[in-house]
């Protein structure tokens, strides 16, 4: 079956150069620079230049990352409403800091009351976007550092692929933050004087803010008035160095050439422009060049960075980046390489040093992050035809490996106190969470990236050597709180004059997965999940759709750490009587065709919901395909607990279903990534075959040889199947 | 001097977790990438911020940190020359 094309029908763009695509259109047809002093927060020397938005859009009671990514999703929807048809099937966000820029300074002033971070998680940009602009359907949230928005760009890709939506928002979006200022700061990475990308006197990077969004449709022809057509995008990561690129370029090119193949088998000379990262440091600059020439045989076409006239956007910056080259394909005018006067001739690169008008049909856009992930889109016009590409996603995720952590220990131990249906509360002790790590490995990190590290390697010996993983899928639903808690006070009690650029390096929430990918040498995707309790959720819905059968195996890890100060405002269900909640699970998947062994596969995944329709709509669709459960294991979060247990009603009632259900998070607890444990236990229950008599309160149901559902409740339900 | 090297060994030692190092074994001569200390430039960083918050020193240029971070007496003798009075 030929899969559906991925067509762009609506856009908005806010940044530097102004609200509106208008406003960011004239901008690319000129050499004028939009960075200005930094002022949206003081800063102890003469401020650096910035890209700062000059007249932000205010929106009560949230945080300035969301207010931008409302104006650009208000946008694309107005621009999309006029031609499209249907409603949005699923809001995709890219990010790195979320609600930060406002939680750094309730912390500062001591704030406690959790009611004031409601918007803190990066998850929450995308539910409060689902819930303002009517959008049901699926959620994802990739927090990729500077790659973050380039990611859900091709994620949106697969959904309208695989058929799993029709109509995707996708959004880049980040607001100027203290915490991402002060840590580039720190590692020396920014140039007051403003970027000067791929010049001889480059001397850093210089930060701005934005929001980018996309309505992206699915069709097998151009809709009326599509503005391009997202053909491809490649993920990979370099497993070299937590924040530096790797000096070759290799995972750089490695994501370019992967865009090109997935685009339909393009050539390096089909691209009539590149977008280049071009962050303007000496290193980011240099890897890119030398992957660039490596893929286009030193002979590439037209290409520049906007990161001197904008500022880089970081989170964002994919999609303002993708934005760049949707106007290049409409309005035939490229860009210039802002802030270069003198190309290094070391980089063997020639970026445009005026605007050019040139006719351009196919783009590439590169973007770049730590953690050495790299993401490249190909965006081409919408009229250009393409080669039939076919259906391959993967029918089935076999499960190989599975490990957890719990208050009870590892997954023996929490099995063995779960089937009796005695708590696995409280967070992991020290001791688990030790094992099995080289001291010189981990001596840079705190709690979570070794949870991330201890669940991989209880997982690893599981696994016979070839079944090595090449791709990592984390998830967090808070990120490394340690890091994070230690940057800022160190940062607050100096004055925000000193703190460890170790601890910011740590903060990123995609830091653990770069870790676990440079440990295993694992050069594919590299992604890292942060949607509130469905953070899990969203890793194993976008494995499915990334898998293809006779990939390398794909290594997906859950963790959230517990933090004294953090966690009881964060997440205060997590902090259950005065006790800390802690852990995750891990599993390594090797997609096949044809269901083999214990397998796992993504159900259904919609909300936001305040009522019992969308488990209607799912028990509708279970009926539909008559399949009948073994067991049920479902979690409620503990904040949605009358919501999610007329779900469940409402769910059974209509299947009739006799099967045993436990709803595991009174077990397990109500860490974000709690799902990712209740899996890890399910494989042993269905490995078991038999629903145990600890949690029957009886005797023991067996499976009968049938699936088991694992659900998550709530704002948002979810279901995936372990057969 | 001499002191000054003990004295930001153990520092580095603890900040940058090297538990692997004897403290005892650090001497003048031991340099900070691959067969010294084997560390990376994102530690020396870490470093720059010990200098300044500890010893009132600030090296805020490459080219000056690659002067200073040659080996643990380049770094003592920086340190002592700019040190605050404080």
């Amino acid at each position: 079956m030929s899969v559906a094309r991925a067509f762009i029908t609506g856009a908005g763009v806010i940044s530097a150069a102004g609200k509106g695509w208008q406003a960011n259109l004239r901008a690319l047809s000129s050499k004028q620079t939009y960075l200005h002093p930094l002022s949206v927060f003081p800063v102890k020397n003469p401020p650096p230049l910035a890209g700062e938005i000059q007249s932000r859009p205010e929106q009560v009671g949230m945080s300035a990352t969301h207010a931008l990514a409302l104006a650009a999703c208000e946008e694309a929807l107005a621009s999309y409403s006029s031609k499209g048809s249907g409603p949005i099937d699923a809001i995709l966000v890219g990010t790195t800091t979320g609600g930060m820029p406002a939680s750094e300074m309730l912390l500062a002033q001591r704030v406690s009351d959790p009611e004031a971070y409601l918007y803190h998680g990066a998850g929450t940009v995308a539910e409060l976007l689902a819930k303002r602009l009517g959008c049901h359907g699926l959620t994802l949230t990739v927090c990729n550092a500077c790659s973050s928005s380039a990611s859900i760009m091709k994620l949106g890709l697969e959904l309208i692929r695989s058929g799993w939506a029709h109509r995707v928002l996708a959004c880049g979006v980040d607001a100027l933050a203290r915490i991402t200022f002060h840590g580039f700061r720190l590692l020396q990475l920014i140039d007051a004087q403003g970027a000067r990308p791929f010049d001889v006197s480059r001397a850093g990077m210089c930060l701005g803010e934005a929001a980018a969004a996309f309505v992206i449709s699915a069709g097998q022809e151009p809709p009326p008035g599509a503005f391009a057509e997202i053909r491809g995008g490649g993920l990979s990561c370099d497993a070299y160095h937590p924040v530096a690129p790797h000096p070759e370029g290799e995972g750089a090119a490695q994501a370019m050439l992967q865009a090109l193949a997935d685009a339909g088998s393009l050539e390096p000379g089909d691209i009539d422009y590149i977008n280049l990262h071009g962050t303007g440091t000496r290193d980011n600059d240099a890897s890119e060049a030398i992957a660039v020439n490596r893929v286009f045989g030193g002979n590439p076409p037209p290409m520049s960075s906007s990161k001197g006239c904008l500022g880089h956007t970081l989170g964002a910056a994919g999609a303002l980046e993708a934005a760049i080259c949707v106007m290049a394909i409409q309005e035939g005018i490229l860009p210039p390489n802002w802030g270069l006067e003198q190309p290094d001739p070391e980089l063997g690169l020639s970026p445009l040093l005026e605007p050019q008008p040139t006719h351009t049909q196919l783009t590439l856009s590169n973007s770049i992050g730590f953690g050495g992930n790299n993401a490249s889109l190909v965006l081409g016009s919408p009229s250009l035809s393409i080669p039939d590409i076919k259906s391959n996603h993967s029918g089935w995720l076999e499960v190989l490996a599975a490990s957890c952590l719990t208050g009870s220990g590892n997954i023996q131990n929490t099995w063995e106190a779960f089937r009796q249906g005695k708590p696995c509360l409280g967070d992991v002790s020290s001791d688990a969470l030790s094992k099995n790590l080289p001291p010189r490995l981990v001596r840079r990190w705190k709690r979570l990236p070794r949870l991330a590290m201890a669940l991989t390697m209880d997982a690893l010996e599981q696994c016979p050597d070839e079944s090595r993983p090449n791709a990592v899928l984390f998830s967090t639903g808070l990120g490394a709180l340690s890091e994070t808690h230690d940057f800022l006070k160190q940062l607050y009690d100096s004055d925000w004059s000193l703190s460890s650029p170790i601890d910011f390096m740590g903060s990123v929430h995609n830091a653990p997965a770069g870790h676990l990918a440079e440990y295993l040498g694992a050069k594919g995707a590299n992604l890292t999940f942060s949607g509130q309790n469905y953070s899990f959720e969203q890793s194993v819905l976008s494995t499915w759709l990334l898998a293809r059968p006779g990939d390398q195996p794909y290594l997906l890890v859950g963790a959230d750490e517990a933090h004294p100060q953090l966690t009881p405002i964060l997440n205060p269900p997590a902090n259950r009587d005065g006790v800390l909640n802690d852990g995750g699970g891990a599993l390594i998947l090797r997609p096949t065709k044809i269901k083999n062994g214990l397998c796992l596969r993504p159900l259904f995944f919609k909300g936001p919901t305040e009522n019992t329709e969308e488990a209607e709509s799912l028990a509708d669709l279970i009926s539909t395909q008559g399949q009948v459960y073994g067991a049920i294991m479902v979690g409620i979060p503990a904040n949605q607990r009358d919501l999610g247990q007329a779900q469940l009603d409402a769910l059974t009632s209509i299947l009739g279903a006799t099967c045993p259900a436990i709803d595991y998070r009174r077990l397990l607890g109500d860490h974000h990534t709690v799902a990712a444990v209740a899996t890890s236990l399910a494989c042993c229950m269905v490995k078991e075959g038999q629903f145990p008599s600890g949690l029957t309160g009886s005797e023991a149901k067996p499976l009968e040889g049938r699936p088991l559902l694992l659900l998550t409740l709530g704002e948002y339900v979810v279901a995936n199947e372990l057969f | 001097m001499d002191n000054l090297v003990g004295e930001l060994a153990e520092k580095i030692i603890d900040i940058l977790g090297l538990f692997d190092v004897k403290l005892e074994e650090i001497t003048e001569e031991t340099t900070f990438f691959d067969e010294g200390l084997g560390i990376d430039s994102v530690d020396i960083l870490e470093l720059v911020v010990m200098l300044e918050r500890d010893y009132g020193v600030i090296i805020e240029s490459r080219e000056l940190g690659e002067t200073v971070f040659i080996n643990m007496g380049t770094l003592a003798r920086y340190v002592g020359e700019n040190r605050s009075a404080a």
